[in-house]
């Protein structure tokens, strides 16, 4: 009989293919987003099995919560009725090296995964260890809390730490640059440039009248 | 050595690759840019459950440390702002255009 936290491992396993399978293998992406949540949720709770409770939460706010938000308003804004028709099937070619490259990933990471396990002392991955031995020579004090990774991370890991705040700031005004209305914003401008250079043309490529275009602002 | 021998974390390196895989399968078989990214969010998922798991393994009393979970975290935190961007590109791609097909956007402007 294996321990209670291996079989748990395994539902929690189980479900989180299920869910990565059933994320590709759908063409809706709110059912996508819903199948994304599912399998981040079990992967919270093996993190938590691995003894990252920072990350168990982190996971479960930060995508599970935040990201999940993002992508279904995204989603929900966008999807109108006539934008169905991007729902399209999967190219035949597509789906044929897709299939291939994805067999050639299983192959390579499958015999990458054994290798290095065995080199680290895993041969026989499934071989069961008693965990009350092995654990016996190590003090129960195993950098499982919240305050052993704040430590560290402020002691070791401060300068990559301080980035990560640049890069969600660039990231920010980056998302606010990329979203905005350009069409809106740069109208009055564009227009200037055409009346100027070419008077009478008008700027969307349209056919151009012998009126002379306002120019606004 | 003291290094923590858990079953737990050889299933979940292969849990891992197995969760890359599919994520690598549904980005090139996905056209919808949304799934895509999707896609994307599970393998650094993956990658994280990685990280971890090598934490949790080369965690010892002699060298406490705890580098896979604070580049785990890191890695989340790059996960949001690679979702920002890449949603708002998706946003002004959905203003500008009816088809959105990952096939046709070939332009970086205009």
């Amino acid at each position: 009989m294996p321990s209670p936290d291996i079989v748990a491992f395994f539902i929690m396993g189980a479900a989180a293919v299920a869910c990565a399978i059933g994320m590709v293998t759908t063409k809706n992406p709110i059912h996508a987003a819903l199948w994304l949540v599912g399998n981040f949720i079990s992967l919270a709770v093996i993190y938590l099995m691995l003894k990252a409770p920072v990350l168990f939460a982190l996971q479960l706010i930060v995508y599970a919560g935040a990201i999940m938000v993002l992508f279904l308003f995204v989603i929900m804004f966008f999807m109108s009725p006539e934008a169905r028709r991007w729902l399209h099937p999967p190219l035949r070619s597509q789906l044929l090296f897709g299939g291939l490259a994805t067999i050639a990933l299983i192959g390579l990471l499958g015999w990458g995964t054994a290798e290095g396990l065995g080199n680290l002392g895993y041969a026989d991955p499934f071989e069961q260890r008693d965990l009350e031995t092995t654990h016996a020579d190590q003090s129960e004090h195993m950098g499982d809390n919240p305050r052993d990774l704040g430590t560290w991370m402020f002691s070791y890991e401060v300068l990559p730490f301080e980035l990560t705040s640049l890069l969600l700031l660039a990231a920010l005004l980056g998302a606010t640059m990329v979203a905005r209305d350009v069409r809106e914003e740069g109208r009055g401008r564009l227009v200037h440039h055409a009346a100027v250079e070419h008077p009478g043309a008008s700027t969307n490529g349209a056919i151009a009248t012998h009126q002379p275009v306002e120019v606004e602002a | 050595m003291g290094y923590d021998f858990n079953p737990l974390i050889s299933y979940s390196v292969m849990l891992s690759a197995i969760l890359f895989t599919i994520g690598v399968a549904g980005v090139m078989v996905h056209r919808h840019p949304v799934i895509i990214f999707m896609c994307i969010e599970l393998m650094l998922n993956a990658a994280n459950l990685a990280l971890i798991a090598f934490n949790r393994h080369h965690y010892s009393q002699l060298w406490p440390s705890l580098d896979g979970q604070v580049y785990a975290f890191m890695v989340i935190a790059i996960a949001a702002a690679e979702v920002a961007i890449g949603l708002a590109i998706i946003v002004s791609l959905f203003k500008r255009r009816v088809r959105i097909d990952v096939d046709e956007i070939n332009l970086l402007r205009g």
